[in-house]
């Protein structure tokens, strides 16, 4: 078997097209903590755009101009947001037991987020260029 | 306006030293779990389309 046949098989098995993108849900779902998840992926989104923005002003830009204060905090409240959510969701996650029946690799995705997040917040403390980035 | 470039301001209890900056975000996330299980989600007991064949369906 070639390899784009033996992926094809592989994606098709994991992750069946008629079960993407659903229109109907458990009616289990209908809580707020299923929302912690997806607020936590909005305000990364927040986060990586005003962080390109950031980067294309300039340090000059972001601590001096109207315009670079506003997105130097959306960026800073955007994460603030990211790490209240994300562990709101691990919580919640935890207590459901989210590692059961197959689900073992999305929660390995989570913890790898959750690693990679905490030094990469460690970034900002940089970018406000002061006594806490030394 | 709150100052962030002052002094903070710790608690301390026993061998526990916190700031009240911190301690009051984990407070926050303490409530807002608690908000996000026990809080009705909106429209939670109204019928959606289509959904009857899913609303009984047990927890996995």
């Amino acid at each position: 078997m070639n390899w784009t046949r033996r992926t094809r098989q592989v994606l098709g098995e994991r992750l069946p097209a008629e079960e993407l993108l659903p229109d109907r849900l458990p009616a289990y779902v209908r809580s707020a903590v299923y929302l912690l998840g997806v607020l936590t992926l909005s305000s990364l989104v927040v986060i990586f755009f005003s962080g390109i923005v950031l980067v294309i002003g300039g340090v000059q830009w972001w601590h001096t101009s109207p315009l670079g204060h506003f997105f130097n905090s959306l960026h800073f409240w955007g994460v603030q947001l990211f790490f209240f959510c994300m562990v709101l969701h691990l919580w919640a996650q935890y207590f459901m037991g989210a590692w059961r029946d197959g689900r073992a690799w999305t929660w390995v995705s989570g913890v790898l987020a959750f690693l990679v997040s905490v030094p990469a917040a460690f970034t900002g403390y940089l970018s406000q260029t002061n006594f806490d980035a030394q | 306006m709150v100052s962030l470039g002052g002094a903070q301001h710790y608690i301390h209890w026993h061998f526990i030293v916190i700031t009240w900056a911190n301690a009051i975000v984990i407070a926050l996330m303490v409530l807002a779990f608690v908000a996000a299980l026990v809080l009705p989600y909106p429209g939670s007991g109204r019928p959606v389309q289509g959904d009857e064949d899913v609303r009984q369906e047990e927890r996995p």
